[in-house]
């Protein structure tokens, strides 16, 4: 029996973690993180109701509830740099983010320091044993609802204190076990959305931190060509080609680039878009310098054949097909078979 | 296991003798106060007694100034709002309150403030009390209503309530207290303090939840919050609480009965604790000592270790303590109140209010003085081990 913390954000997935955990004789306590001051929006993981489903289901299962205030250090470390990065005209993860910053470090940090053995979380990913004895993390059992693109920064120590009991499960499963347990939460909607985008529009956090992001200018086309003008870049993303305020009878074109220094939108047709190699930075790398592997850009994008070569610093990533709506500040997650064996934070694609 | 409670600034448990008090009101005496035949008049009765005897314990010139209510917080919301909305209709009006008031004074102040009407939220001084030149210096000619807490929840200063509210007056103004804290624990006298307006909350005193008292002066202004029947002379309709108006009027009585031992008792105890605690763990201080204070409220800055921490850590000895105020969605914010009196942030966050009543008893604080050094040493020592292990940035 292990002293274990469970981070609920009182949906079913943290919830049945909390349950199994205590099935299998642990002493469990559930924390939630209040993460964000307009805690009285419906959803999200860190709003009032988060809180009091989160209490009402370890009230349920007779273990301890806290909710902790992380809302400083939330802003300081994911939500301030996000705003930041949007103004850059890159186009950041706020969960990979946090995972990084504040879940699996300050939180984890604070957990063991209670005396607890380890932190879990809800997320659907695996910890497994690598040759060299050390610990990987692997996709979740079930493909459609693997977050383990979200979690690959995780480093020895934390993996050593991390659990994620979910992961070697189905959603289905998952679901049953809500049910069998209980728990009030088996029919809630899952929540998809960036937890502090007010429904599901981040630009008002980007503007109210970075106002350059929200200032009209100009959108052009790849020779400059002055095609008409946008609302701001931090209302664009790379790879988008609706909203662009710019209909004609040509071929339909996309947000290429956005360059911060112009604030300008650079626009063009699909192909413009296809790249085939992609270079990233602050790289967490288990492989060596030269692996074949698949990799994704994004959440829940198939991950694709390519070759990653990691010189110590810069991580290049060479796809076999090219890949579309690539945009800096995005991670590059490695994958070999099922286990995650590194990635970076892409700074720019070719 | 027994919990060791050290948070009545937060609730009290109902004391055997109010509750006896309050039973025959629910299923014997059960009549509305407002019925015409004998078993309501038999409730008007058990009412208006109730009435008479928190007047006479807060020093009510007359009983009719006592308004029942729910609580302490509709206490605050219907005075701020129903002061200023009957004295300045229009709004323009100006109102003070002091920076560290409960949420149930400063949010409808700030409502107000988005409403019509000027605000200004006056700070503490770093000792924890309200100067009188301050708000002195903070009075206009349109200000009409000031609200200066008599007792602070968090750090348990007291302030001269008849200075403040002798100024409020000379500069034209109204003067409403919040009470809640002090009632039963400071000398409180309406009268003599010359205050306008009070509230008041029985389940701080071992009276029933949801139940409580705005104190009105006679002829102040005041446009009701609650319309319906008009009871409590259309000040506050809806049918009267009586089994809360016995307990309640029970509570005070009890309260001021044992002030004169169970003040320096708990000062006692309070003060134990406080040198107990800054005796044997370095960096420790109370956020207020000096001046006029609640002899129940023990206000601790536990340096370099969060409260949230150590509240988790007591809990699982069975002690149960704030770190601040308990607050509706049971996260725990950097004090407002800590913050108004120049705590920094940092500092702010090791916060520890353990508060003291009736039933803490020598044992208690004993026990507290062996067990919380060595979770705070504990903390101490391996927050930072943790914190680089996992590169975590906090403090």
């Amino acid at each position: 029996m292990a002293r274990v913390f469970v981070a609920m954000s009182g949906g079913v997935d943290s919830s049945v973690t909390a349950a199994l955990l205590l099935e299998q004789g642990h002493d469990v306590t559930g924390i939630t993180m209040q993460l964000w001051p307009s805690s009285d929006a419906e959803g999200g993981c860190c709003s009032v109701a988060a809180v009091r489903d989160a209490r009402r289901v370890c009230d349920l299962l007779g273990i301890p509830h806290y909710a902790w205030n992380y809302r400083e250090t939330f802003e300081r470390e994911v939500v301030a740099p996000f705003a930041a990065e949007y103004a850059m005209g890159r186009t950041p993860n706020p969960c990979i983010r946090c995972n990084d910053r504040v879940k699996f470090s300050d939180l984890l940090a604070k957990v063991m320091a209670q005396g607890a053995e380890s932190l879990a979380t809800g997320h659907y990913a695996r910890i497994v044993a690598a040759d060299d004895s050390a610990l990987r993390l692997a996709r979740g059992i079930d493909p459609g609802k693997d977050q383990s693109y979200f979690l690959y920064r995780l480093t020895q120590n934390q993996l050593r204190h991390v659990l994620f009991p979910v992961g070697e499960l189905h959603k289905s499963e998952v679901r049953a076990f809500a049910e069998r347990f209980g728990l009030p939460v088996a029919r809630k909607a899952e929540s998809q959305e960036t937890c502090f985008a007010v429904e599901g529009d981040y630009v008002p956090v980007v503007s109210e931190r970075e106002p350059s992001a929200t200032r009209p200018g100009e959108i052009v086309a790849l020779d400059g060509a002055v095609l008409g003008t946008h609302d701001g870049i931090a209302n664009h993303t790379v790879g988008q080609r609706k909203g662009l305020g710019i209909g004609g009878t040509g071929d339909p074109l996309f947000v290429l680039r956005l360059d911060a220094a112009l604030n300008q939108v650079v626009v063009g047709p699909r192909e413009a878009l296809a790249v085939n190699r992609i270079e990233a930075s602050d790289v967490v790398w288990y492989g060596s310098s030269i692996e074949e592997v698949t990799a994704a850009v994004r959440y829940r994008m198939p991950a694709s054949v390519a070759r990653a070569t990691y010189d110590g610093e810069r991580l290049v990533v060479e796809f076999q097909r090219p890949l579309y709506g690539v945009a800096a500040g995005q991670s590059v997650v490695c994958y070999q078979d099922e286990v995650v064996i590194g990635g970076g934070v892409i700074e720019c694609a070719s | 296991m027994d919990t060791r409670y050290f948070d009545y600034a937060a609730t009290t448990p109902v004391d055997a003798r109010v509750l006896e008090a309050m039973m025959p009101f629910f299923s014997e005496r059960y009549g509305n106060a407002n019925s015409l035949y004998g078993l309501g008049r038999d409730a008007f009765r058990a009412l208006e007694d109730a009435r008479e005897r928190v007047a006479a314990g807060i020093g009510a010139a007359d009983p009719s100034e006592i308004i029942f209510t729910s609580g302490g917080t509709e206490s605050d919301n219907a005075a701020l709002l129903g002061i200023l909305t009957r004295v300045s209709p229009n709004g323009g009006a100006h109102l003070i309150v002091s920076g560290y008031e409960h949420h149930a004074v400063l949010h409808p102040a700030e409502w107000l403030a988005k409403h019509g009407y000027e605000l200004t939220v006056l700070a503490p001084r770093t000792d924890g009390h309200i100067h009188p030149d301050d708000l002195r210096a903070a009075m206009r000619p349109t200000t009409k209503l000031v609200s200066i807490m008599h007792g602070n929840n968090e750090i348990g200063t007291v302030n001269d309530i008849k200075v403040l509210a002798e100024i409020a007056h000379e500069g034209g103004a109204l003067f409403h207290t919040d009470a809640a804290q002090t009632l039963g624990k400071v000398e409180f006298d309406a009268v003599d303090l010359g205050i306008d307006a009070a509230s008041f909350s029985s389940h701080k005193i071992y009276g029933p939840k949801g139940f409580g008292a705005l104190y009105l002066k006679k002829r102040t202004p005041f446009e009701t919050q609650a319309r319906g029947g008009g009871q409590e002379s259309k000040r506050r309709s809806g049918t009267q609480n009586t089994p809360g108006a016995a307990g309640f009027a029970r509570a005070l009585e009890i309260m001021i009965e044992e002030m004169p031992v169970e003040i320096p008792r708990l000062a006692g105890l309070r003060d134990q604790l406080i040198d107990g605690i800054t005796s044997s763990l370095e960096n420790t201080e109370p956020s207020a000592s000096t001046g006029a204070r609640l002899p129940n409220i023990a206000p601790l800055l536990i340096k370099g270790v969060e409260g949230e921490a150590m509240l988790l850590q007591l809990d699982n000895k069975g002690i149960a303590v704030s770190t601040g105020s308990a607050c509706s969605s049971g996260s725990l914010e950097p004090s407002h109140v800590l913050l108004s009196i120049g705590c920094p942030p940092e500092i702010a966050h090791g916060s520890l209010r353990l508060s003291l009543g009736r039933f803490t008893t020598d044992e208690d604080v004993d026990y507290f003085l062996e067990v919380f050094p060595p979770i705070v040493e504990r903390l101490r020592a391996m927050s930072p081990v943790y914190a680089r292990m996992f590169g975590s940035s906090a403090s």
